[in-house]
């Protein structure tokens, strides 16, 4: 395992931190005690960030360029999503100590990670601190949205199985728009 | 805050409720003043326990049968997932966008906890730490989980379709785990859905 070293100053991190949703509504003594406890980490294309099968238990925040979510089903390996900058990733892990990681966070492009250990949410949930609180809000509003967004998306490709829609998607994908 | 559990103090509702994740970590105290309001149900095959754009609906919890969830009506109808025992499910957009985004149709005899709607948004929203806490983590595991599956359906039927994005660089081997808290080598996903009939 390698670990990096942040290459940002703890200004430009925290600055980005506070612009994510994660931080959407929280006062400004609470966002940068947070964001303080973030590690950062920068990766280059092709990087495990996450890998799955692993227990550890990160939130994770993308702070400069993209990442992805990459599975492994028997002989395939597929993108299941893009993560642009702001998307979060390892919730599952992080709230459920049980769980393992199910899918590899891969950089696509150049960028920066942030990390918030389980430890630190627990120890403020332990403590009664607000920010335990604002933060399992602010998870849930974005994965909110978030399942909204795929349902429909499944839904449609379901519906139109075979059809249009499919195609259409092929055709943008491979390039010919 | 370990605390020693003697089932046999509890009754099934709160032994159910502890089977969350975010709930093991849930004082005493809060798992019983929850599962209080909630209700033990048992469902025959076939009932729809939740409709899609319903406002009305509480939260389950699954303790045994299984579940589908679908969007649409009629020939329309396609079938998004599906719930296996331990998870929650039902009107989860209660406190979010008001009305029920699937429809969730008993596939077995099931037994399954409801958190009445009016309990579940008091406890989504609150600021009783203790109280709140376990239900909004297991919300958060529950709502992650489902994303993820639902993004992995999607990405398998654009792969059927010749229209899946490549994964992008293959990870270098050995991959640097940028994750400093790694503890163990990779296992199959736990998250795998059982199998199912009808799939659409």
């Amino acid at each position: 395992m390698k670990s990096r070293q942040p290459s940002h100053n703890p200004q430009v991190v925290h600055r980005l931190l506070h612009a994510s949703k994660l931080f959407a509504g929280m006062p400004q003594e609470i966002r940068d005690e947070l964001s303080s406890q973030f590690s950062t980490h920068t990766f280059t294309p092709g990087d495990v960030i996450i890998r799955a099968g692993d227990t550890g238990r990160s939130l994770g925040v993308i702070l400069e360029g993209q990442a992805a979510v990459v599975a492994r089903k028997e002989d395939q390996v597929f993108r299941v999503a893009t993560l642009p900058i702001g998307s979060l990733f390892g919730e599952v892990n992080f709230f459920d100590a049980q769980s393992q990681r199910t899918a590899d966070i891969v950089g696509v492009t150049d960028g920066v990670a942030a990390l918030l250990p389980s430890q630190i949410y627990e120890r403020f949930a332990a403590d009664g601190h607000a920010a335990a609180e604002l933060l399992e809000k602010n998870v849930l509003h974005i994965l909110a949205g978030r399942i909204q967004g795929t349902n429909n998306t499944l839904a449609e490709l379901l519906q139109r199985r075979g059809g249009g829609l499919l195609a259409g998607l092929a055709r943008f994908f491979r390039g010919d728009r | 805050m370990p605390e020693t559990w003697d089932p046999a103090e509890f009754d099934e509702r709160a032994l159910v409720l502890r089977c969350l994740p975010g709930f093991e970590r849930a004082s005493r105290e809060a798992l019983l003043d929850i599962a209080e309001s909630c209700v033990l149900r048992r469902f025959s095959i076939g009932t729809v326990l939740v409709e899609e754009g319903s406002r009305s609906g509480g939260l389950y919890v699954l303790a045994s049968g299984y579940v589908s969830l679908w969007r649409g009506k009629g020939k329309q109808a396609v079938c998004v997932g599906e719930v296996c025992p331990g998870e929650l499910f039902g009107h989860v957009g209660a406190a979010f966008w008001g009305q029920a985004e699937l429809t969730c149709q008993a596939e077995s005899e099931l037994c399954a906890l409801e958190i009445p709607q009016w309990r579940f948004r008091e406890l989504v929203a609150a600021n009783e730490f203790e109280l709140a806490s376990p239900m909004r983590a297991a919300l958060v595991v529950a709502l992650a989980r489902a994303v993820r599956r639902r993004e992995e359906r999607v990405a398998r039927l654009l792969v059927d379709a010749g229209a899946g994005e490549p994964p992008g660089q293959e990870p270098r081997v050995p991959p640097p785990v940028l994750e400093a808290d790694h503890r163990r080598s990779p296992e199959p996903s736990a998250a795998e859905p059982p199998p199912r009939r009808n799939w659409r």
